[in-house]
């Protein structure tokens, strides 16, 4: 079974536990009543689109989401990475804001001993901290760095997307933030919704799509470069990830 | 603060929760509550969880822009705050700044309480004292002065803001004629350079340009919102955003970047010019109307040719070429950039000047996409001092009398009248120094110098939040209530619309911290009981700041109440005009009413009627130092901040990587970075983002106060090694005026 199929048929059963015990027992195959019931109740897949052109790193989401969430100092949820190429005066200077990227097939949730890191019905990946054993596993596991043990609760701590606030009916907070609007936020299973459009009309990208994971943090105007890149052995590239720990890039 | 208080906060107070912990520990915060904490991630699948408690409109004051917050407010505490959805300049955005004000207010470094210095100046040694004895303490040494040396010996230096009017009053009031205000240390040379040549200084349509050309100004870093989300809109509408600056800045790296030569701008502006009147590009229909002294431009700029600004310049002719034609395509909807601190070189006045004569020439004026004259203040009632205006000595430094005449001079000149004071050249000697909102010690150039001046005083009492760098070399510091804990005077304000906006309180102030009009009450007071004023001080300041706000809005069909609740006003529907002055229904603010490429009043005064170049001093093998700021700080004020710092905790000198491989710098390894004046030990940032002949320090570092915790220790101070230049025009600080020495350690 791929990859995909695996996602899918996860969410689905997901899905089904909301809709009721009798549903789910019936089995992986599709009834019309279920399919009825898909339609009616479509379910949410939120993910965000960064518009690097339009981002300046000024870092206003980053300082946003440390005061809406209580991130420990020294710790982040989101960050804001420079990429520096060139020689004087061809040089160049890129931005590139990260955060969880709330996989599809997230390697988090199938590395947790105890299931405190799961996928939700709407695809926000979430960490429950009563559950969660500090073990580190997904940390080492997320290809992106964006997971952080949380020394004050002793859990794995990610970016949720302001769940608090979504639940108030309100953009994350590093979205509401932002004042030059490079940052779009809804349901990516909604075609007319604002990141539908904008995914669909234009070029978009995600990090590290070798991974497999199926991000739903989208980018335009991505330059994932590092200096490291095989591609450019004699280029000068410098990342400044402006977090105190080195990353894995 | 004492050394060791500042210890245990440092290891107590890492956090925001830790802070207040210590804060309930200590009995001055009984009755904050944290919010019920959300665990973070603990039972994050359920619904409404909490809920944000009391939401609050007021007006940020991280900056000077005054943008509109909202502030989430649970019992008491200050929980987040996000931009105000109704206000036209945030549209519900902040910047880290904004959002990092929540640490300006729960610092542990924070004043709580009136220091007096216990030790020698700078030792660090405090004692707290009761407002009653600091008001006391202030009255008596400003009394002493006053016996020996009268009103003038007292030097009066504040920043701009909604309540430095208070401050300001009572200097005027006690009698000195020695103001030294942020004018000369920011903008004052673009001021006289653009009233000079068209009466104004021009807003900037940069959403609607196509051509966006930027001297040196760094908007998408030293930001003023909205022009940077409309300079970023701009540019996604197809605009060409052309950056004239030594360093690749952000906003640079968002457009086509043009390294320039450091001080040689003019010779670029010239050039242009000259290509376009060669070349027949400008506009013809504009210059005819609506300038004055075109011919005789036309016979100046004859000299400038591309070629020779590309030996001043180093930026090749043709580029130079294309640069004029570009712009005379886009034409009229080319922003020209007014820049804003215009603190550069010794030149800088007659600099600003070519920057409304290019704009003139493309007749990108007073047209959708170019710049244009805002829509004007809504007008607030005036309240009414009872004190009138006397006659007062004349300026310790003559600067009222002549050496700048075309300078405002209210506003002082810092540089000038700090060589009066050190030096005893002035009239008269000056004693005493009063600071609010200030921190001269970073803020004016050849840092060392200014704390000569410090040696001069015999008393100097200091206003501020934090222990700044000023303040730890105080006699005294008065705390201040920051921004989110006071009420001040309405903010009127208006680009393409006009409103006002309020900053009222959101919590109580920390510890005994004060507003400044109780502060300048309780020194008024403390001064009618040793002299007698005409009618007495305390009268002159005998009301509440709600009874300054209530006679502010009189006029206005909006009460206090209603305002604290909205957070912005705006007179009714407003559409954006432009064409008044193409029409000919308004005249430029100049002798003609035009814009003069020929200046009549700086040929009075004695300068170049139009801008004459000179090229910059050489100095081989060294390299010209040049300023700035990142996004996430504002000059020499938050850098202290736990969570901006955070960003960046440590500035560094950013050096060209051939320069460093020629004198064996690493990145990362520590220079010794020399002046004529000063020298700094700071780290190396190999970068191609900067010219070979240039380097750059972030402001705001290298503080000497111990009491700012977060900050001690950390980064070198820019203005230490700067020398004591100034504008010729207006007295304004040159800044990017000093070469250095940079040599491994």
């Amino acid at each position: 079974m791929s990859k995909k199929l695996k996602t899918t048929q996860q969410s689905r059963r997901g899905f089904l536990k909301g809709v009721g015990a009798a549903a789910a027992a019936v089995g992986a195959s599709a009834t019309p009543v279920q399919a009825v019931a898909a339609i009616t109740e479509p379910k949410k897949r939120y993910g965000m689109l960064i518009d690097t052109r339009r981002c300046v790193g000024c870092h206003a989401c980053s300082v946003s989401c440390r005061s809406e969430n209580n991130v420990p100092e020294g710790k982040h949820r989101s960050w804001v990475e420079y990429t520096e190429k060139g020689t004087f005066p061809n040089a160049t200077l890129h931005f590139l804001p990260r955060l969880c990227n709330q996989c599809s097939d997230p390697q988090c949730v199938s590395v947790c001993p105890t299931n405190a890191t799961h996928i939700r019905d709407d695809g926000i990946i979430t960490v429950d901290a009563d559950v969660c054993i500090g073990c580190k596993y997904c940390i080492h596991a997320c290809p992106y760095d964006a997971r952080f043990l949380n020394p004050e609760t002793g859990a794995v701590d990610k970016c949720d997307f302001c769940l608090d606030r979504l639940e108030q009916g309100k953009e994350p907070a590093c979205v509401a933030t932002c004042f030059n609007r490079a940052r779009i936020f809804g349901d990516l299973n909604d075609p007319d919704s604002t990141i539908s459009r904008m995914v669909a009309s234009n070029a978009v990208s995600v990090l590290r799509p070798g991974m497999g994971t199926l991000p739903n943090v989208f980018y335009i105007g991505l330059d994932y470069a590092d200096e490291h890149d095989i591609r450019f052995p004699r280029q000068y590239i410098r990342v400044t990830t402006h977090r105190d720990e080195n990353i894995r890039r | 603060m004492k050394a060791e208080a500042v210890k245990a906060d440092r290891q107590a107070g890492i956090s925001r929760r830790g802070f207040l912990g210590l804060c309930a520990a200590m009995g001055t915060g009984a009755a904050l509550q944290l919010r019920s904490f959300k665990a973070i991630g603990k039972n994050n699948d359920k619904p409404g969880s909490w809920s944000r408690g009391e939401v609050i409109p007021s007006t940020c004051n991280m900056c000077v822009n005054r943008c509109g917050i909202q502030c989430h407010v649970v019992n008491g505490v200050l929980e987040k705050i996000d931009g105000d959805y109704h206000n036209p300049k945030t549209l519900g955005g902040t910047c880290a700044k904004g959002q990092a004000g929540i640490m300006t207010l729960y610092d542990p470094d924070r004043i709580k309480y009136p220091l007096i210095r216990a030790g020698a100046r700078g030792e660090g040694k405090w004692r707290r004292a009761s407002w009653e004895e600091a008001y006391e303490y202030v009255a008596d040494n400003l009394d002493k002065i006053m016996d020996k040396y009268g009103p003038e010996g007292l030097l009066w230096s504040s920043s701009t803001d909604l309540t430095e009017i208070f401050f300001l009053k009572l200097g005027v009031f006690l009698g000195t004629p020695n103001f030294a205000r942020h004018a000369t240390l920011c903008l004052a040379s673009r001021n006289v350079g653009y009233f000079g040549t068209m009466g104004g200084v021009p807003d900037s349509d940069l959403a609607n340009a196509k051509y966006i050309i930027m001297f040196g100004a760094n908007r998408l870093e030293s930001f003023e919102l909205p022009y940077n989300r409309d300079l970023i809109s701009g540019i996604e509408n197809g605009a060409k955003l052309v950056v004239v600056d030594p360093r690749m800045t952000v906003t640079a790296a968002k457009g086509t970047w043009v390294p320039i030569k450091p001080r040689t701008d003019m010779a670029l502006t010239l050039a242009l010019m000259h290509v376009l009147i060669k070349e027949d590009l400008y506009d013809k229909d504009f210059v005819d109307k609506l300038t004055v002294g075109f011919d005789a431009l036309k016979e100046h700029v004859a000299q400038y040719s591309p070629e020779w600004a590309e030996k001043e310049t180093d930026i090749p002719a043709r580029t130079i070429v294309e640069m004029a034609r570009e712009m005379a395509v886009a034409a009229p909807a080319v922003v020209v950039f007014p820049g804003r601190r215009s603190s550069w070189y010794t030149n800088d006045t007659q600099f600003r000047r070519t920057l409304p004569m290019l704009m003139a020439l493309l007749g990108a004026f007073d047209v959708r996409g170019g710049n244009f004259v805002n829509a004007g203040k809504v007008k607030l009632g005036e309240f009414d001092w009872e004190m009138a205006p006397f006659d007062v000595a004349p300026c310790v430094d003559g600067f009222d009398e002549g050496p700048f005449p075309l300078a405002a001079h209210d506003d002082g000149g810092y540089v000038m009248r700090r060589d009066a004071i050190i030096d005893e050249t002035g009239k008269y000697p000056v004693r005493g120094w009063m600071i609010y909102k200030q921190n001269p010690l970073a803020a004016v150039v050849d840092g060392n110098r200014t704390l000569k001046m410090m040696e001069k005083m015999d008393f100097i009492c200091s206003i501020d939040v934090q222990p700044s760098q000023t303040a730890w070399m105080a006699d005294i510091i008065l705390p201040e209530t920051t921004y989110l804990e006071r009420l001040d005077p309405i903010w009127t304000t208006g680009g393409k619309v006009k409103f006002i906006s309020i900053r009222q309180p959101v919590v109580k102030p920390q510890g005994e911290a004060r507003t400044i009009l109780d502060i300048i009450k309780g020194i008024a007071a403390a001064m009618d009981k040793r002299r007698t004023f005409d009618p007495p001080m305390s009268k002159v300041f005998d009301f509440t700041m709600e009874d300054y706000v209530d006679k502010q809005l009189a006029p206005l069909p909006i009460d206090r109440k209603t305002l604290a609740r909205q957070g912005i006003w705006m007179p009714g529907q407003q559409k954006w005009k432009l064409g008044a002055y193409r029409r000919g229904e308004k005249d430029f603010r100049t002798p003609s009413g035009k814009i003069e490429f020929v200046s009549e009043r700086f040929r009075r005064n004695g300068y170049d009627p139009m801008p004459v170049y000179e090229p910059p001093a050489e100095e081989a093998g060294r390299q010209r130092l040049v300023t700035g700021r990142y996004a996430w700080f504002t000059h020499s004020a938050n850098q202290n901040n736990r969570w901006l710092n955070a960003i960046h905790p440590e500035n560094d000198i950013w050096i060209n990587p051939d320069v460093a491989r020629e004198k064996g710098i690493k990145d990362g390894g520590y220079v010794m970075v020399r002046s004529r004046v000063g020298k700094v030990k700071i780290k190396a940032y190999v970068t191609p983002r900067i010219r070979p002949d240039t380097v750059f320090i972030c402001h705001g570092f290298g503080t000497n106060s111990a009491g700012q915790t977060t900050l001690y220790g950390k980064g070198g101070a820019d203005q230490v090694l700067m020398e004591s230049k100034a504008d010729v025009i207006t007295n304004n600080q040159a800044l990017h005026e000093t070469w250095v020495d940079i040599t491994k350690v």
